[in-house]
């Protein structure tokens, strides 16, 4: 079962790298961008999790 | 809990392969003939583990005398293992990714906490053919002590 665009995102918490967890309730009312990456640790996910840190300044 | 754990005696029977750090594949089958010492932690990237694993390393060349291979086991992915490795100047031992399936060889020696997702902390030693001859469940605050392990194969015969 997909998600498909125009469905409601299911809430989940989920503890985040400061070990505080991040519940998707607490963000309504904010746009919210969810990217998946495959593991930890490896180049193509470095680079992305760099690109959003960046573009988060 | 973890459910039916291996115990002293038991043989493992069926032969486990893993990638470790460096993405050699490790397979029991070829260290028959070698004892092996299946050290599991929960998870890297932690205080303790990284104690745990340091000591294998520091150890190398006193496990290399008495035939055993020491290897590090826990759930992370082998690029985690890789860079966790090289954070702690690790280059002897194998660190193993008993990633995928998921905790497998854990499961199968009974040392996996289902509801944590991770393994227990714990040393099993196998002996030339692979049986099991020595085991010990830490607490997970404690680094185990290898002194243990050394004693019991000095005095043993």
């Amino acid at each position: 079962m997909n998600i498909k665009i125009g469905d409601p995102a299911p809430n989940f918490c989920l503890p985040e790298t400061n070990d505080t967890e991040v519940c998707l309730k607490d963000l309504k009312g904010k746009w919210v961008i969810i990217y998946f990456y495959p593991r930890d640790n490896t180049k193509g996910c470095t680079l992305e999790a760099i690109d959003f840190t960046n573009a988060l300044a | 809990m973890p459910t039916k754990q291996i115990q002293i005696g038991d043989q493992i029977t069926a032969a486990f392969m893993m990638f470790d750090q460096n993405k050699n594949e490790i397979n029991s089958e070829h260290l028959k003939g070698k004892r092996v010492l299946l050290s599991f932690h929960p998870l890297a990237w932690t205080g303790v583990c990284a104690k745990q694993m340091q000591s294998l390393e520091q150890n190398y060349d006193h496990f290399q005398k008495l035939n055993v291979v020491p290897l590090g086991v826990s759930v992370d992915s082998v690029p985690s293992k890789k860079a966790w490795a090289a954070s702690l100047a690790i280059e002897r031992v194998s660190l193993l990714a008993d990633f995928w399936p998921h905790g497998q060889l854990a499961k199968e020696l009974g040392v996996f906490f289902k509801e944590k997702g991770f393994s227990q902390r714990a040393n099993i030693l196998l002996d030339e053919n692979h049986k099991v001859i020595f085991k010990k469940i830490y607490d997970l605050s404690k680094v185990p002590d290898l002194k243990e392990i050394f004693h019991f194969l000095e005095t043993e015969d």
